[in-house]
């Protein structure tokens, strides 16, 4: 595909590949976009040696490789960047990272956005949920205002400075406020600039069904 | 998905639950046999580990900057 016929496996040493360019034209190719999870730079490479075109930094394999604890929102902001650095640094296919809720409100936001985006990841995913969060799947989440998320896709749209820099818009609303508020949240940060929707969750395959037609 | 509309999946955990019941299963025989013996067979050899991690290039730039270790011993 696109980008692994470019470069066949790993990043060299000497390699400066650009995450968020080689993102953007798979996503704008014809193929699904296969992400299988990195949990670490290792996982990661063997993800590329694999084949395939992009790797996932995962925030619960994060939190379970670097802290051998589950996924509630103990990685600091910090801790994941560098994670995602070290992960971007060895593989020549863009990274898409975990940035959890941005680690704040939008001015965190904003400084979140910029050192991702210098980690040399390709785009982020900022969910709306309350800090400190935890898994999607897990019971017990508790989520921001739509207009405090708004505000905050709004802040991370303006904070990339590549404009290929791809900011997904999560929606933990399913298990909170069910399928209709989470549609209705993807559209607005759909509204404030939002690349990609990520609506979290759907408990069947029906739902899945309706997630697509709703933005079809 | 693609049918559906999607443009991006992603697994994010297949890698790391797969990768920690692998190391159970490792760590499993080695408390029960006292020895790595019988596991070794499927995994790589030291070497053949390193080339995966990029060793190949490395000794390649090792030649080309010309540092001390080029052209010693290839063993990690």
């Amino acid at each position: 595909m696109l980008v692994t016929a470019r470069v066949p496996t790993m990043a060299g040493l000497l390699e400066t590949p650009s995450g968020p360019r080689q993102l953007r034209t798979l996503l704008d190719g014809d193929a699904l976009v296969v992400a299988p999870g990195a949990y670490d730079a290792l996982s990661a490479r063997l993800v590329e040696e694999a084949g395939f075109p992009a790797a996932y930094m995962t925030g619960f394999g994060t939190a379970a490789s670097l802290l051998g604890r589950p996924d509630i929102g103990l990685v600091s902001s910090t801790e994941m960047i560098d994670h995602a650095r070290r992960i971007a640094s060895c593989v020549a296919i863009p990274v898409i990272a975990d940035a959890d809720t941005g680690y704040g409100n939008p001015i965190n936001v904003i400084r979140t956005v910029r050192d991702y985006e210098r980690a040399g990841v390709a785009g982020i995913h900022l969910e709306d949920q309350a800090m400190p969060k935890r898994c999607g799947h897990m019971s017990g989440k508790v989520l921001v205002t739509v207009g405090d998320m708004v505000a905050k896709v709004q802040a991370a749209v303006a904070a990339r400075t590549d404009p290929d820099f791809v900011i997904i818009a999560r929606t933990d609303a399913r298990g909170v406020e069910g399928l209709e508020a989470a549609i209705d949240r993807a559209g607005q940060y759909r509204e404030a600039g939002a690349d990609v929707l990520f609506v979290e969750a759907p408990e069947s395959d029906d739902e899945i069904s309706l997630i697509a037609r709703s933005f079809g | 998905m693609s049918e559906l509309g999607f443009r991006i999946v992603i697994f994010p955990i297949g890698t790391l639950l797969s990768g920690a019941t692998a190391v159970r299963s490792f760590l499993a025989r080695l408390r029960r046999d006292g020895t790595p013996d019988a596991t070794l067979t499927s995994l790589p050899t030291i070497p053949e580990f390193a080339d995966s991690l990029g060793m190949v290039e490395v000794r390649s730039l090792e030649q080309r900057f010309g540092t001390s270790s080029a052209g010693t011993k290839e063993h990690p």
